[in-house]
């Protein structure tokens, strides 16, 4: 960055705060009113590493919206260093590198809203469970075609299912058909030339993935880990199903478990959810005649695979996927029904 | 300054409600975390009335209000409760949402268009609780503090309601031809009145007109006032103020709260608002504003609250304690204390009278009075309210049990010489007029329970029957319906003494009775 728009950035940033400056510190003051450890240095700090290059481009783009975003970046600095996010979050590096990049390339839409933009997308970072730095890397993407502050919030909703936040997958698939056909290609299909057959296959098939297609009876995914290893559970565990949703559970709770082609995630659920279906260990019959894995004398690649985990504890199945768990292992093993895979 | 740190308002909904095994993910969860957003979130979406309705609440509670009591206590387990001091009171820490009466009790005036009155010592926020209101209806502050009336001595009704047009005064052949210049409060949807008992007597009248009937009358001219919630303020009550409040005045009074006593641990929140400078009225958050089509929705929604019949019961039982006097007549309707007040009756006599019953036991002793029609609506109305802001679509008894002493304060006048206030343990009560309510209604429901009657009402029983109709009915069962009255008046009668709810009890047979009566001399005749 050359030294003059640098100069102009800070005082632009210095305008807006001037200006002000009775505002900005009361509201310093009645926050620190309720959150003692609030810290000046820190604030200014985030002021400077976050807001600053923030300002810097949307004084470029549309100076008299500078003061606005500098209104709710100031708010937003004093929620993190109140909370002690900022500087001392895990998350820090991905803050300031959304601060510093990504905000910067969707600063358009944040310039036309700031104070509903800046608090969101601060938030859909320190989002738990979320690859933070697969999602920001997907927003930079995509950034260039997303113009309104409305396109920016369900392009982040596509981009946390496209990085694993699988529960977020009915509602990124509603707000596929408002994304621009260029930021949807470049998401989940960048060798596709026609969007409209992507949407079709993404809302068809749970397990399609443009990038890495599956194959009749291949695992899909292998999800959930021993506690000591990052994992949940403290026990192999078991699955069974309703036909519609998929629950877990292990000897220190019950989950309910969400899996796509994306990714997986797991989710705390009742006792009483889950104790009207009963455990199932009996292979379904489309199963057992595509696997054979039973029959010793069939046993093929995948019998070999499966039979690795000891054996079958729990066998359940949904509309397009089955999932099973075994003795020796922590991990449940999901398989996508054939007829739902796409021919390759 | 302090502004927008005043103006925010809960995100989350004020009244969490446990939803069983419900699983539905919300995206609007990605973008939720450690930063609140600044004012917009609930633009997002329009706000169902009763939660708009808890929103005010408590951005008032938080915000407005320096040190809120919550003396309107639910429970929905045990709560804690620890006695303290000589006279060993408790303190109960109430394990369900509670509130704040001061704040509550307007606000339900204000959802249903009534009349409240702020009570307390001067500069205990009495009437900038009032312009509260008004900026809740969506009036600015400057017009809600230009449009509030306040009384004082020399207040004439031309002040209070306007002056006829100088230009038609000279021109007029007849009153009808002067035209009137209202005052703009009269058209408002909120009405403030400070220091009410400060105005004249006569002026008095006239506003007993514009608050009792809704029009206003100068000169042969009328001015119809739409509903509206009215907010009167008073540092005292009890006949002081420079003119004594006329009665019929303070009987249109739907509810009195006290503004309690500021709490010196909350100084720090008075220093912030003088640093800050800050007028909580001037930062009243634009989600919490009603429109008038709101307010007239929201008084739809709360008349469409259910009362259920063991509730109503319960209401029935309480309100028969009070009106009868053995000894105030000779036939049956007129032993009543309004009978011996429209005749003058000396009450000491009166009550030397009542020589039969366990003047202890009869909570209908501890009052010089009976409960009227208006009473009962007015406490139906903000029964039906209290179940609407607690997000309910029926009544519970904690929602009447708690407006009931509000709405009946002042209105059911305790007699302070009954054997109840010579109690020690009872003397609180003298002063302490909630109190004392709440312990009479709970003294009535004890006793209800004691005759259970949710399962044994033979009377009503009888009522029930009667409320399916005449229709199709032979003179035989009409004869028999009749020979069953008799035999129950002659079953109740046998005890003896004579209380409030038996003669209640009794008054119902005889209109039955005579109903019944009326019926069988028509089917005779047919």
């Amino acid at each position: 960055m050359s030294a003059q728009p640098a100069l102009n950035a800070e005082n632009a940033l210095h305008a807006a705060l001037r200006d002000r400056r009775d505002y900005f510190n009361a509201r310093f003051e009645s926050v620190r009113h309720a959150a003692p450890r609030l810290n000046s240095d820190a604030l200014f700090d985030f002021i400077r590493q976050a807001i600053a290059p923030l300002v810097l481009v949307i004084e470029a783009q549309m100076p008299e919206r500078v003061p606005a975003v500098v209104d709710a970046g100031f708010e937003v600095g004093l929620s993190l260093v109140s909370a002690g996010i900022w500087p001392s979050s895990p998350r820090l590096a991905l803050l300031k590198h959304a601060y510093t990049t990504t905000f910067c390339a969707l600063s358009q839409a944040i310039a036309l809203d700031p104070q509903r933009l800046l608090p969101r997308l601060t938030n859909a970072v320190l989002t738990p469970g979320l690859n933070a730095e697969l999602w920001l890397g997907c927003m930079e993407g995509i950034a260039d075609a997303l113009a309104s502050p409305a396109q920016v919030l369900d392009a982040g909703i596509v981009c946390a299912w496209r990085c694993g936040l699988a529960h977020y997958r009915d509602a990124a698939l509603t707000r596929i058909e408002v994304l621009p056909s260029a930021a949807l290609l470049a998401l989940f299909a960048p060798k596709l030339a026609d969007a409209s057959e992507l949407k079709k296959a993404l809302r068809a098939q749970r397990w399609y993935r443009s990038d890495a297609p599956l194959v009749p009876n291949q695992i899909a995914a292998r999800v959930g880990a021993f506690v000591g290893l990052g994992g949940l559970f403290t026990a192999p565990p078991t699955v069974r199903s309703d036909g519609v949703e998929l629950y877990v559970s292990s000897a220190n709770g019950q989950w309910l478990l969400i899996a796509d082609g994306y990714g997986m995630s797991l989710h705390s659920a009742l006792a009483e959810e889950m104790t009207a279906i009963a455990i199932q260990k009996t292979l379904p019959q489309g199963f057992a005649k595509i696997f054979r894995w039973h029959n010793p004398r069939a046993a093929g690649a995948k019998l070999v695979e499966l039979a690795r985990w000891g054996e079958i504890t729990s066998v359940a199945s949904t509309t397009d996927t089955y999932a099973i768990t075994h003795a020796r292992s922590y991990a449940i093993t999901l398989i996508a029904k054939p007829n739902l895979i796409a021919p390759a | 300054m302090f502004k927008q740190l005043f103006q925010r308002i809960s995100a989350a909904p004020t009244l969490p409600k446990t939803q069983a095994a419900a699983r539905k993910f919300d995206v609007a969860d990605f973008y939720r975390g450690p930063i609140p957003e600044a004012d917009s979130a609930p633009a997002d979406t329009a706000m169902a009335l009763d939660e708009k309705l808890r929103q005010a609440y408590f951005w008032i509670v938080n915000t407005a209000i320096l040190s809120p009591h919550y003396d309107i206590e639910y429970q929905n387990e045990p709560s804690p409760q620890f006695l303290v001091g000589d006279k060993k009171s408790r303190l109960t820490l109430p394990s369900a949402q509670s509130y704040s009466s001061y704040v509550l009790l307007p606000l339900l005036s204000f959802a249903t268009q009534r009349k409240c009155l702020f009570v307390g010592g001067p500069g205990r926020g009495k009437t900038a609780s009032a312009i509260l209101m008004g900026v809740l209806a969506g009036y600015p502050v400057r017009e809600v503090k230009r449009a509030m009336q306040h009384g004082h001595p020399q207040m004439t009704i031309a002040d209070l309601l306007g002056n006829p047009l100088p230009a038609d005064l000279m021109r007029a052949e007849s009153t009808s031809d002067i035209r009137i210049s209202w005052r703009r409060w009269l058209s408002m949807r909120v009405k403030i009145i400070d220091e009410y008992n400060r105005i004249p007597t006569r002026t008095q009248s006239a506003l007993l007109t514009l608050m009792g009937d809704g029009y206003a009358e100068l000169m042969d001219q009328i001015f119809e006032s739409p509903a509206s919630a009215w907010f009167l303020t008073a540092n005292d009550d009890q006949g002081g103020g420079t003119y004594q409040v006329i009665d019929a005045l303070r009987d249109r009074i739907d509810v009195i709260v006290q503004a309690l006593p500021f709490n010196p641990r909350f100084l720090d929140q008075l220093l912030m608002r003088i640093e800050g400078n800050l007028q909580p009225e001037q930062a009243v958050p634009a989600q919490i504003v009603f429109t008038e089509a709101e307010l007239d929705q929201m008084q739809t929604q709360v008349r469409e609250v259910a009362i259920p019949v063991p509730v109503r019961r319960r209401l029935e039982f309480f309100a028969s304690q009070f009106e009868l006097a053995e000894a105030a007549g000779e036939q049956f309707e007129y032993k009543g204390k309004d009978t011996a007040r429209l005749a003058g009756t000396d009450w000491a006599w009166l009550t030397a009278q009542d020589t039969g019953r366990d003047r202890m036991k009869d909570l209908g002793c501890q009052t010089k009075n009976g409960l009227s029609v208006r009473n009962l609506m007015t406490l139906l109305v903000y029964a039906k309210a209290m179940a609407f802001f607690r997000g309910q679509a029926e009544v519970a008894l904690e929602d009447l049990r708690q407006v009931l002493p509000f709405v009946l304060n002042d209105k059911l006048k305790p007699d302070l010489d009954a054997p109840f206030f010579a109690v020690p343990n009872n003397a609180m009560f003298k002063s302490d007029r909630i109190g004392w309510l709440r312990q009479l209604f709970d003294a009535s429901c004890a006793e209800y329970d004691r005759l259970d009657l949710d399962r044994t009402d033979p009377v009503g029983e009888l009522a029930a029957q009667f409320a399916q109709g005449l229709e199709g009915l032979g003179e035989k069962d009409a004869v028999r319906r009749l020979t069953e009255i008799e035999r129950l008046v002659a079953q109740l009668t046998q005890g003896g003494k004579l209380y409030g709810p038996l003669h209640d009890d009794l008054m119902l047979l005889k209109y039955l009775h005579q109903r019944y009566r009326n019926y069988l001399v028509w089917v005779r005749q047919q």
